[in-house]
């Protein structure tokens, strides 16, 4: 399960959503603002208050890093 | 294993407001271009939350200017990768290569037009507590801070429009600045000092951050008199200026003080097919507006480079 915690107005979220599209990778896009539920799972997840947040099966990815993401995602 | 080399007319590196111009002139040349970024399409105006002063709009959300300008480009034909990263350059008048992550580029011409990155705060504590109470993206992390005591570091347009734009989160919003007045638009002055969860700390510099694993206040001087002083606050917003990112090009472009390219309203640079466009160059005023007039300047002379070159050659065979 692959869920990235957003919110609409995040351009580096939007790089993030942009490139797991691009690799053809499926994953439940949380937006954090309109969710609360959600906030408080982004705030349990990591100790930074930022987002982009990707949850790759339990391995954390903080803001854009495509070396992270390619390695928990095995692209 | 190898990287492949592809041939280009042009590589524009920064998909800003100039670079994007440029990508849409470009194609409409029909000049084989390739726009290289490898942070954010659209530069610092994709986090602007409002742009009132481009022609044709009279109010638009920054990211919502890009988007429209990012499309434009597509559709005219011009390539945009924003997911590789450049790794070396070298650039004299009779080569251009482009060393990627994943290629090597050897373009005809190439416009730079990557723009500025945002200056960090120079506290010592600056690392220890980034994305934990220190931030540089108020429309990205603002929301975390709904209902508590925050403050944006600045006083330009960037640091008031941030405050602007928090006060609907924080119970209360400092903003530091190191002067005694803003460098901002008047209106957006006047929107701020209208606030009352507003209070503007003048001649105060930010020197320290304090917390266990996240910020939960800071020391801030006044520069006057020389006393510290603690807030409370469990956020902080920095908007601080920014300079330009030319640290690849120092070796082979000429720099001025400041680290901008050096290049005139031609936007060409010292070294002939190489160009400067928007706020990476030399220039009085720095604007969307004028960004865009770069892009245009500098595809049409780069299509003109091209062509001359293409005739050299073709003299020499």
């Amino acid at each position: 399960m692959i869920k990235v915690y957003s919110i609409p107005d995040c351009s580096w979220c939007k790089k993030v959503k942009t490139y797991l599209t691009s690799k053809n990778v499926d994953f439940t896009d949380i937006n954090v603002e309109d969710d609360p539920e959600g906030r408080q799972e982004l705030m349990s997840l990591s100790p930074e208050l930022q987002i982009p947040l990707v949850n790759i099966n339990g391995n954390i990815v903080v803001g854009f890093n495509k070396e992270k993401l390619d390695e928990y995602l095995q692209l | 294993m190898d990287k492949p080399e592809k041939p280009l007319d042009l590589l524009i590196i920064g998909a800003g407001v100039a670079g994007l111009t440029a990508g849409i002139y470009a194609a409409r040349l029909k000049l084989k271009t390739l726009i290289l970024e490898d942070e954010i399409v659209g530069g610092q105006i994709q986090e602007t939350y409002v742009v009132e002063n481009y022609p044709g709009f009279s109010k638009i959300k920054g990211s919502e200017l890009i988007d429209k300008m990012h499309e434009q480009t597509l559709l005219a034909g011009t390539a945009l990768d924003e997911f590789d990263k450049i790794v070396s350059v070298r650039l004299t008048p009779q080569e251009k290569i482009i060393e990627t992550q994943t290629a090597i580029y050897r373009p005809a011409a190439v416009i730079i037009a990557a723009g500025m990155k945002r200056r960090e705060v120079p506290i010592p504590e600056e690392k220890k507590f980034r994305g934990k109470g220190i931030h540089y993206c108020e429309l990205c992390d603002g929301h975390m801070y709904d209902g508590k005591v925050i403050a944006v570091v600045g006083g330009g347009n960037s640091a008031v429009g941030a405050a602007n734009f928090l006060e609907k989160y924080a119970k209360k919003l400092y903003i530091i600045h190191h002067s005694d007045k803003f460098n901002a638009d008047q209106i957006a002055q006047d929107q701020l000092f209208s606030n009352k969860k507003i209070e503007v700390l003048w001649n105060s510099k930010l020197i320290h951050g304090v917390g266990e694993t996240s910020l939960s206040s800071v020391i801030i001087e006044n520069q006057l008199t020389k006393e510290t002083r603690t807030l409370e606050v469990s956020g902080v917003f920095v908007q601080i200026g920014s300079m330009p990112k030319t640290d690849l090009y120092k070796d082979y472009i000429r720099l001025n003080e400041s680290g901008s390219i050096v290049a005139t309203e031609t936007c060409e640079t010292n070294i002939p097919g190489v160009y400067a466009a928007g706020d990476i160059r030399t220039k009085p005023i720095r604007q969307l507006t004028t960004a865009a007039a770069d892009g245009t300047v500098a595809a049409l002379l780069a299509e003109k480079y091209i062509i001359g070159l293409k005739k050299r050659k073709e003299v020499i065979a």
